[in-house]
């Protein structure tokens, strides 16, 4: 398609806004007003620029006789699809939570497990340790504890005791060693 | 309520400012739809989608970035995805011209169904990125700037392809005219340019 609107048949002169988008510009309102009287004067004279935008104005016109509703049974699926997404989001975020956060398993290499071995072992070595005689001491003075239990003076009173087994009374005295089987 | 504060509920976390955000740009939305994919079905289909999109994506919205453009941006990408994979790539129909009520009828004479038909072969017989600028432009009046940032391309190429389809527009319609007795609009332009003659 040749970029001059004007090159149509019905035309006979060349269009002085050939390449130019004057037209396109007036018809989208970005045309200054000092440039529009040029504009009208030219276009009053060359038919391509007239049809040019008789056609543009014409399919604006034809365009708003449809009028496209959305139609609000579509309303009811767009809320139930949100729905959908929603709980599918708290779903995945559920299961995210349910991941540990430190105690994951992971699988590391026999030479690096061999190299954390023996540098926790050599950090062991260079750690300074109490005497272990100063340590048993240290050990033993907090283990003693002494408990001391004041005397009591124990009285044995002797009193019948009554022993009731199914409805059964039986009356009987108690010595100072015997020890009971049955109390109440 | 404004757009911007609207947003800003939203993106806080207020459902009820997304649903205020979707009853206000959904009708926009699935005009755009249905005039990229000419299928109203697939075009409510795209709508739902594109606002699903934006729920998930809230938190990618830049507070200076437009909130049309960011929202077209979504619903042009889901109306190439969904033209993608009905492998519906239209181009120019061969068959356009036989086919247009315009060929033999004069616009004056055209009646509203037929208005409505030839709008909607003309835009299916562009390509898509043709397509898309036209719609933006003729329907959502959207600028050259906002068309750019919508189809992420320059201003530059989007004057192209709209005045490209614009010119497509003027040579189907040119039989038109030729059947055409001078119409409301000529004879304003004509009074329009006497009154400029007078004043120069």
């Amino acid at each position: 398609m040749p970029d001059n609107p004007n090159t149509s048949d019905t035309q006979g002169a060349a269009c002085s806004l050939d390449g130019s988008d004057v037209l396109h510009r007036y018809l989208d309102g970005e045309l200054s007003l000092d440039v529009q009287p040029e504009l009208f004067e030219h276009m009053a004279d060359c038919e391509g620029c007239r049809r040019l935008m008789e056609s543009v104005l014409a399919f604006r016109r034809m365009s708003r006789q449809e009028y496209l509703a959305y139609p609000p049974a579509a309303d009811d699926v767009f809320f139930e699809r949100l729905a959908q997404l929603k709980t599918r989001t708290e779903q995945v975020d559920r299961e995210e939570d349910r991941k540990p956060l430190w105690n994951s398993r992971r699988s590391i290499s026999l030479r690096s497990a061999l190299a954390l071995a023996s540098i926790v072992f050599l950090i062991g070595l260079l750690v300074p340790m109490p005497a272990r005689t100063d340590y048993a001491t240290a050990l033993i003075q907090f283990e003693v504890e002494r408990v001391q239990f004041e005397p009591t003076d124990l009285v044995v009173i002797e009193s019948p005791i009554y022993h009731w087994v199914d409805g059964i009374t039986v009356e009987a005295t108690r010595a100072d060693s015997q020890v009971p089987r049955e109390t109440f | 309520m404004k757009d911007y504060a609207l947003i800003e509920a939203f993106q806080a976390g207020d459902e009820f400012a997304f649903v205020g955000i979707y009853n206000r740009y959904k009708g926009a939305v699935y005009a755009f739809c249905c005039k990229m994919l000419v299928d109203s079905e697939q075009a409510q289909d795209v709508t739902q989608e594109t606002f699903l999109r934006i729920y998930e994506n809230r938190d990618r919205l830049l507070k200076s970035s437009s909130f049309k453009s960011w929202l077209f941006t979504i619903a042009r990408n889901q109306c190439l995805n969904s033209l993608r994979r009905s492998k519906r790539h239209t181009g120019f129909d061969v068959n356009l011209e036989s086919s247009l009520p315009a060929m033999e009828t004069p616009y004056s004479k055209m009646e509203k169904n037929e208005q409505v038909r030839f709008v909607t072969q003309f835009i299916q017989s562009l390509k898509p990125e043709y397509r898309e600028v036209l719609i933006l432009r003729e329907y959502q009046n959207l600028t050259y700037e906002e068309i750019a940032a919508v189809t992420r391309s320059s201003i530059s190429a989007v004057k192209s392809r709209l005045f490209k389809a614009r010119r497509k527009l003027g040579k189907v319609m040119e039989p038109m005219w030729v059947l055409e007795y001078p119409s409301a609009v000529e004879k304003d332009r004509g009074k329009k340019v006497a009154v400029l003659r007078q004043q120069n």
